[in-house]
């Protein structure tokens, strides 16, 4: 049985359709992102089942009780938000007892809790400290501690970490993984980066103009995405339309356009210079998917070399290992090949 | 959405003091003044007066030309102030600032009280003129239109000082520096970049202090009360003072009053509006 | 370079001169009137006969003493309840009505533009025949100010509630299970407080330095400084000048508390 349930979830802000017919399920205890450009309506999912908006339509269930019509203070649920959510009056330890304070619970008690939650985190230290004389990252930490103390039926998180610079971000990514892992509880992670939702999904929903596109684990998503969309979004996929792929290799297309990822093609380097480009005859692809091309720029990613390459002014981009020796310089003409295998048909 | 109708309350006592003490007042104003002061019905006859009769006429030319006049050296002199004290030490420009936060109440009575003793018949001018025999001084009247526009300029200075500030401020250290690696000098940046940046800042302060001597009642009626025709002195005198309250015609006057602000609001606004419009396709 | 440098001196000359001039400009009414306070005789050239007695006499003068207090009375009330006000009212409006926040700031702007005079003669000219409470000069008077405050009363708590993110908080004390208004009064209230006494300082000096309104509106009833200041203008100029200076000095002290109340805002701003 799934621990939080969408039913045809619809909602508009004026005539900006936002969400569209919204249906999905997700199991308790996995850490769910919901992964998609600005404006996809991301955000505003969750703060639907955070009951932050109202929905226009549709339900929504959690543990199959209907908790669509209850307000927020009622619906037992954590959340961390962007930016500045942290009461500015009250030091760390003072905020992160607030919820619990609300529930009117034992001044002993919400000290050890608190003490705990803090210690978990790793926030002991600025107990005292007020949220201005705080870094973004011990802000956010504290966000997370006063999210988590109440004992919340989901953890629900907007974006938490983009106003993180980026090292602080990855340990941030990978610390909250193990907290939510350790605390085995359910969460909700809203993110536009899709390395971020990569690292630290167990299953992500793409979602795109106000639906869910695809919703897969991270590998399946990245190895297989089902549309265009999700390809373009998941990576550094080439995608080719028919016309782009006539003009780049003279090959046929029975369908609207093909993807392939840049590791997947091989390069080899073209010893004569007078190697027909131009075929006659127009191919189809069957085993391999060849082009050729001239290498026109080369760049450093961490571990792999990325070439961007020009066949017949399109560009596709090829990643290697980065190797010595084997670096191939601009000008070069080269020629690719990709197995028919690791290319998606759209 | 049931749930909002309980936080229209928290707007009720905000409304009911808007509506009591701002918008019905101002309503009924303008009415009152297409109405004649005996009986009811549609008249004219309170804008007629206001344009025909020269007490009115005079108070009308008198405001404008004194608004516009203190405005524009209130503006010279502020920007000149403002622009100056972004060259100078920053202790100095604080000490300067802090003058113009509290200079910038000085006005009303008190001010026309110190310009009096100042530049009065028997003020301190006067008697150094006459220590040394020089007439100007001596001779100088306060009590004239040219002397109210005096005092007007300078509630004016600390006014358009404090609002033309936060524009330089605005002016960024990098745009400077772009601008000298460019070849740009000091001249080139303030005539090319720095007053364009704030023109629109200088328009619309304009039309503050316009609207700031225009309205201003205090100062002319302690200096005056009824010797010089101003139009605020004209609106007060025909609703307190008088036997009998004359509303249609103070409301008449109230009522151009208001036109020649408004007038003036979008007068600028619109030059504002195209003087950006004019810097984006440049 | 060095050319570069000598025409940046020259620059800088000026720039002195010119604040220099301003200032002398801007204080000289006021340390000329504070001169002629305590000399005796200022006659000729140099003041003569130093004494502080026009302040001695002024303290005792029972209509002085009465004017101050009813200064002081009469700023409470207005700055109260247009603070109050206005907190409803723009909480109400940010959280739950945001697009009409915009008419909201029109409505309070308008009293800016139009000021005093307009202000006071048609709140005047509606009331005055009115019956009951209405046509009572101090509620007039009260009404009035609570107006003539508004846009600086709605300027500091907009700017507080934006500089703390009052709805993202709201969202947070909701999620905490703590309701919005209870929220409000827990945690935005105590965070836009200072914001508050800043602008209410502001409108204290606003009401402080009233005349038009006063004198329009209360009639007899009631004195503030500037009418106590104005009735001695006309008689004897030694009381007035001491007059001026007590209203100078309490203006400058509301307009440098303000200053630096604002300043420090703006620094914890920037630390943040």
């Amino acid at each position: 049985m799934s621990y939080i349930k969408f039913k045809q979830v619809n909602k508009s802000f004026g005539s900006n359709h936002v969400l569209q017919d919204i249906s999905l399920e997700i199991e308790k205890g996995q850490l769910v992102t919901l992964l998609g450009p600005s404006g996809c309506g991301k955000s505003t999912l969750l703060r639907c089942l955070a009951g932050l908006e109202d929905v226009d339509s549709g339900s929504i269930f959690l543990e199959d009780k209907d908790i669509t019509d209850v307000s927020p203070k009622n619906r037992g649920m954590g959340m961390v938000f962007q930016q500045y959510s942290l009461f500015p009056n009250l030091t760390t330890f003072q905020n992160v007892a607030f919820g619990l304070k609300m529930k009117k619970m034992d001044k002993a008690i919400i000290k050890e809790k608190v003490d705990d939650m803090l210690e978990i985190v790793g926030l002991s230290e600025a107990a005292k400290q007020y949220p201005a004389q705080m870094s973004g990252g011990q802000q956010q930490r504290a966000a997370l501690a006063r999210a988590l103390v109440t004992d919340p039926k989901v953890l629900l998180l907007d974006e938490p970490l983009s106003a993180i610079d980026a090292k602080l971000r990855q340990n941030l990514q990978v610390e909250i993984r193990n907290i939510q892992r350790n605390l085995d509880i359910t969460a909700i992670f809203v993110t536009h980066d899709q390395n971020e939702a990569m690292i630290m999904s167990d299953q992500i929903f793409l979602m795109n103009n106000g639906k869910i596109e695809q919703a897969d684990s991270p590998t399946d998503l990245y190895t297989n995405p089902k549309t265009e969309f999700v390809a373009s979004f998941m990576g550094s996929y080439n995608i080719l339309s028919k016309d782009e792929l006539l003009k780049a290799g003279n090959y046929e297309l029975s369908c609207d356009s093909i993807a392939f990822r840049p590791e997947m093609v091989t390069l080899q380097i073209l010893e004569e210079d007078n190697i027909l480009f131009e075929q006659s005859k127009k191919n189809t692809i069957e085993n391999v998917l060849e082009l050729y091309g001239t290498v026109t720029l080369r760049m450093p990613h961490g571990n792999f070399l990325r070439y961007s390459i020009n066949c017949s002014d399109i560009t596709i981009k090829v990643d290697t290992m980065f190797t010595e020796g084997d670096i191939i310089h601009s000008d070069t003409k080269v020629k690719l090949t990709i197995p028919e295998k690791s290319i998606l048909y759209y | 959405m049931k749930r909002k109708n309980i936080y229209i309350l928290a707007l009720m006592p905000f409304l009911a003091l808007i509506l009591m003490y701002e918008i019905v007042p101002l309503f009924t104003i303008i009415i009152e003044s297409f109405q004649p002061d005996k009986g009811t019905g549609f008249t004219l006859e309170n804008y007629h007066t206001v344009f025909t009769k020269l007490l009115y006429q005079k108070a009308i030319e008198n405001s404008f030309f004194i608004s516009l006049i203190s405005s524009f050296f209130g503006i010279l002199i502020g920007f000149l102030g403002t622009w100056s004290a972004e060259h100078i030490g920053k202790g100095f420009r604080r000490l300067y600032m802090t003058i113009l936060n509290m200079v910038s109440n000085f006005a009303g009575v008190p001010l026309a009280f110190a310009y009096m003793i100042l530049l009065g018949n028997a003020g301190l001018m006067a008697q150094v003129g006459r220590e040394f025999g020089i007439e100007a001084m001596t001779n100088f009247d306060l009590y004239t239109k040219n002397g109210m526009t005096l005092i007007y300029v300078y509630f004016q200075v600390p006014l358009a000082s404090l609002l033309i500030a936060p524009a330089f401020a605005g002016i960024k250290k990098e745009w400077k520096e772009a601008s000298l690696i460019l070849g740009g000098g000091a001249w080139s940046f303030w005539t090319k970049i720095g007053i364009p940046i704030i023109t629109p800042t200088l328009i619309g302060t304009f039309s503050v202090l316009y609207c700031n001597a225009l309205a201003a009642y205090a100062t002319a009626y302690a200096l005056m009360m009824n010797g010089l025709s101003l139009l605020p002195i004209q609106v007060a005198g025909s609703y307190v003072g008088d036997v009998q309250m004359r509303k249609g015609l103070g409301g008449a006057l109230s009522v151009v009053m208001m036109i020649m602000m408004v007038a003036v609001i979008l007068l600028n606004n619109r030059l504002s509006k195209n003087f950006q419009k004019g810097r984006v396709k440049a | 370079m060095r050319s570069k440098h000598k025409k940046r001196s020259g620059i800088t000359l000026l720039s002195y001169f010119f604040v220099v001039i301003t200032i002398i400009y801007l204080l000289i009414p006021l340390i000329a009137t504070g001169i002629y306070s305590v000399f005796e005789n200022w006659t000729g050239i140099i003041p003569r006969g130093f004494s502080f007695q026009s302040y001695i006499d002024l303290f005792q003068d029972e209509l002085f003493i009465k004017s101050i207090f009813e200064t002081i009375v009469i700023c409470i009330v207005p700055i109260v309840l247009t603070s109050f006000v206005v907190l409803l009212a723009l909480f109400a409006t940010l959280v739950y009505f945001p697009r009409f926040e915009k008419y909201l700031q029109l409505i309070c702007v308008i009293p800016y533009t139009i000021q005093g005079v307009i202000l006071s003669v048609s709140i005047l000219g509606l009331y005055v025949e009115a019956n009951g409470i209405l046509s009572n000069r101090l509620v007039m008077l009260t009404g009035a100010y609570c107006i003539i405050i508004l846009p600086y009363i709605y300027q500091g708590i907009r700017n507080g509630m934006q500089a703390i993110h009052m709805t993202t908080l709201l969202e947070a004390a909701e999620m905490l299970g703590c309701s919005k208004i209870k929220g409000f009064f827990k945690i935005i209230v105590p965070n836009i407080l200072s914001g508050v006494i800043t602008s209410s300082l502001l409108a204290v000096g606003i009401i402080f330095g009233d005349y038009v309104l006063i004198r329009n509106l209360a009639g007899s009833q009631i004195s503030n400084m500037q009418i106590y200041l104005y009735q001695a203008m006309k008689t004897d100029s030694m009381k007035s000048s001491a007059v001026f200076v007590i209203i100078m000095l309490i203006t400058f002290i509301i307009a440098v508390i303000v200053l630096n109340l604002s300043d420090k805002k703006k620094t914890v701003k920037n630390t943040k």
